[in-house]
C-alpha cells in the first residue's frame, strides 16, 4: 500500500507543480509609442515600477497572476496604450509585479487596488489611483495626481501643479512644486520642503506638519478641523502667520509678539511676524492646535 | 479612460468646446465626472442665482429710517447756514461742523448692526446655496457607488463608511457652530473643507467600484 500511495504522490507531482505556473507566467512586451502619447497600466495587488525612458516605445516585464476573469492584456488605441490586469470580481488577488518603461514625456496613468507604485523619471503627465497602494513619485512630472483610499504617498518630485490626496494614508512631501495641494481624512501630512510656491494642506482630523525654511514670497494654506499643526522651522524664518482658530490653541515658541485682532473670520484670530515676513502662512483650525517651533 | 482632470472639469462648465475628443467622449460614458460636472454647473448656477441686491432684512427699516432722517436733519442745518457776518458764519460753521459730525457718528452707529445684518444673511444665503451644492453632489456619488457596490471590497466599504463617519462628525459640528454663528467666514471655510473630503473620498471609492471604466 505504501509503494502505491508512493508511485501515487510521485504521479501527482508534476500537476501539483504545474499549478502555480498556470497561475503565474512572465510577460515581456515591447510597443513603438508617441513621445506624448498615454500610458495606461491597471495591477491589482504586487508593484509597479514605472521609469521614464528617452526611447519611443513602451516596455513592459515582469510576473502577472492572471484571474479567473480576466487575463493581463495589452491594448493600443489612438494616442497610447493600455496594458495590465484588473478585475473588479476578485477580492484579493494575487500579487504581480510589472516593471514599465515609458517615453518620459508620455502621460502615465496608472490604477491599482493594493499595489504600490513607483514613478521615476517621467515628464508628462503623471496620475495615480490606487485604494491602499503605497505611492512614491520621483522626477520632474509636469503635472502630478495622486490619490488613494489608505495608501501612503511620498512625493520628491518637482512638479508644476500636484495635487495629493488620500482617507487614511499618510503624505510626505519632498521636492519642489509651484503650486501643491495635499488633503486627506485622517491620514497625517508631512511637508518638508522649502521649494513650495503655493501650497495648500487641508485634513479633517489628520495632523499637518511643516518643517524647515519657507520659500520667499510662499503662500502657505493649512486647513484641519481637528488636526494638529506643526511648524517646525530655522532659527530665523521670515513669514508672517495668520491663525484662525474657533476652539483650538496657538503656541508659539518664537519671540515675535502675537497680535489678537478681530478680522472678518470670527472666533480667535491671531498673527505674528517673523523676520521680514516675506512668506504668507495662513492656518484655519476648527479646534486643532497650532504649534510653531523652532528646529 | 481615466477620469477627467480639475482644469478638464472645469473647462467641461466653462467652455466644452476647450475639452479634447477623449475627455468629451469620456465626460458622456463617467457617471461620476458628469457628477462632478454637474455639481459645478449646479454651483455656479447657485451663485448667479444669488440676487445682486437685496431687500434688506425687515428689522433694519426702523434703524435705516432714523438714521437717514438725522441725516436729512443734519443736511437741512449745512444748508440753512446763515450768509451773513463772518464772525456769525465761522462761529456757525464750527457749530455746524461739530453737529454733523455727531449726526455722522451716530448714523454710523445706528447703520452698523443693520448693514452687519443684511451681509449676514446674504452670507447665509450663499452658504446654504453651496451647501445644498455639495449635498446633491455627495448624494449622487453615494446612488452610483450603491449601484456598483458589490465590485468593492468589504475592506474598501468598511474604509469608506469610517472615512464618512469623521467627515460627517465634523460637517455636523461645523454645521452646529455656525447655526449659532451664522454666516462666519471661517465655519464656512470649514464646511467647505469638509464636503470637499467628502466629495474625494466617494469620488476614489466609485472610480474603483468601476462606476464610469
Amino acid at each position: 500500500v505504501n509503494r502505491v500511495l508512493a508511485i501515487l504522490s510521485l504521479a501527482a507531482l508534476p500537476g501539483l507543480l504545474a499549478m502555480p505556473a498556470q497561475a503565474q507566467r512572465r510577460v515581456s512586451v515591447q510597443h513603438a509609442i508617441g513621445a506624448g502619447d498615454f500610458v495606461r497600466i491597471h495591477n491589482i495587488a504586487g508593484n509597479v515600477k514605472v521609469t521614464g525612458w528617452d526611447r519611443d516605445s513602451v516596455v513592459a516585464t515582469g510576473t502577472v497572476h492572471d484571474t479567473p476573469n480576466e487575463r493581463f492584456t495589452v491594448t493600443r488605441a489612438e494616442g497610447g496604450i493600455t496594458l495590465g490586469l484588473w478585475d473588479t470580481s476578485v477580492q484579493q488577488a494575487t500579487p504581480s509585479v510589472l516593471e514599465v518603461r515609458v517615453p518620459a514625456g508620455a502621460q502615465v496613468y496608472v490604477r491599482t487596488g493594493s499595489s504600490t507604485v513607483f514613478v521615476g523619471s517621467v515628464t508628462g503627465t503623471v496620475d495615480i489611483n490606487t485604494v491602499s497602494g503605497m505611492v512614491e513619485v520621483a522626477g520632474t512630472p509636469r503635472d502630478l495626481t495622486v490619490e488613494t483610499l489608505s495608501g501612503d504617498v511620498m512625493l520628491d518630485a518637482r512638479a508644476r501643479v500636484t495635487r495629493a490626496r488620500t482617507a487614511t494614508g499618510a503624505i510626505r512631501i519632498r521636492g519642489s512644486y509651484a503650486d501643491l495641494t495635499a488633503t486627506s481624512v485622517s491620514g497625517s501630512i508631512t511637508v518638508a520642503t522649502p521649494a513650495i510656491e503655493r501650497g495648500r494642506f487641508e485634513s479633517i482630523s489628520g495632523d499637518l506638519r511643516y518643517t524647515g525654511d519657507v520659500a520667499r514670497d510662499a503662500v502657505l494654506d493649512f486647513v484641519t478641523h481637528a488636526g494638529a499643526v506643526e511648524f517646525v522651522l530655522p532659527d530665523a524664518p521670515s513669514a508672517e502667520f495668520i491663525v484662525h482658530t474657533y476652539e483650538g490653541e496657538l503656541e508659539s515658541r518664537f519671540r515675535a509678539p502675537i497680535r489678537y485682532g478681530g478680522g472678518k473670520l470670527k472666533g480667535r484670530e491671531m498673527s505674528f511676524t517673523l523676520g521680514q515676513g516675506a512668506a504668507r502662512i495662513s492656518v484655519r483650525t476648527f479646534k486643532g492646535r497650532v504649534i510653531v517651533r523652532p528646529l | 479612460m481615466e477620469h477627467l482632470t480639475e482644469s478638464e472639469r472645469h473647462d467641461a462648465v466653462d467652455d466644452p468646446s476647450r475639452l479634447s475628443a477623449p475627455a468629451a467622449a469620456h465626460l458622456t460614458a463617467c457617471a461620476l465626472c458628469a457628477a462632478d460636472v454637474a455639481a459645478l454647473r449646479r454651483l455656479l448656477a447657485s451663485v448667479r442665482a444669488l440676487p445682486r441686491e437685496m431687500q434688506p432684512p425687515a428689522h433694519t427699516h426702523a434703524a435705516i429710517r432714523a438714521a437717514t432722517a438725522a441725516s436729512a436733519q443734519g443736511r437741512r442745518m449745512h444748508w440753512s447756514l446763515p450768509a451773513a457776518a463772518a464772525v456769525v458764519l465761522v462761529v456757525a460753521s464750527s457749530m455746524i461742523t461739530a453737529v454733523v459730525l455727531r449726526v455722522e457718528q451716530a448714523r454710523t452707529a445706528v447703520d452698523a448692526p443693520a448693514a452687519a445684518a443684511a451681509a449676514t444673511d446674504v452670507r447665509v444665503v450663499a452658504q446654504q446655496a453651496v451647501e445644498q451644492s455639495y449635498a446633491d453632489a455627495v448624494a449622487e456619488l453615494e446612488r452610483a457607488i450603491a449601484e456598483q457596490r458589490t465590485n468593492l471590497a468589504p475592506a474598501t466599504l468598511q474604509l469608506l463608511q469610517s472615512n464618512l463617519r469623521t467627515i460627517d462628525a465634523a460637517l455636523a459640528e461645523a454645521r452646529a457652530a455656525l447655526a449659532a454663528d451664522p454666516g462666519n467666514a471661517m465655519l464656512n471655510e470649514m464646511l467647505r473643507s469638509g464636503y470637499e473630503r467628502k466629495l474625494d473620498v466617494l469620488r476614489s471609492v466609485g472610480a474603483h467600484a468601476g462606476v464610469q471604466l
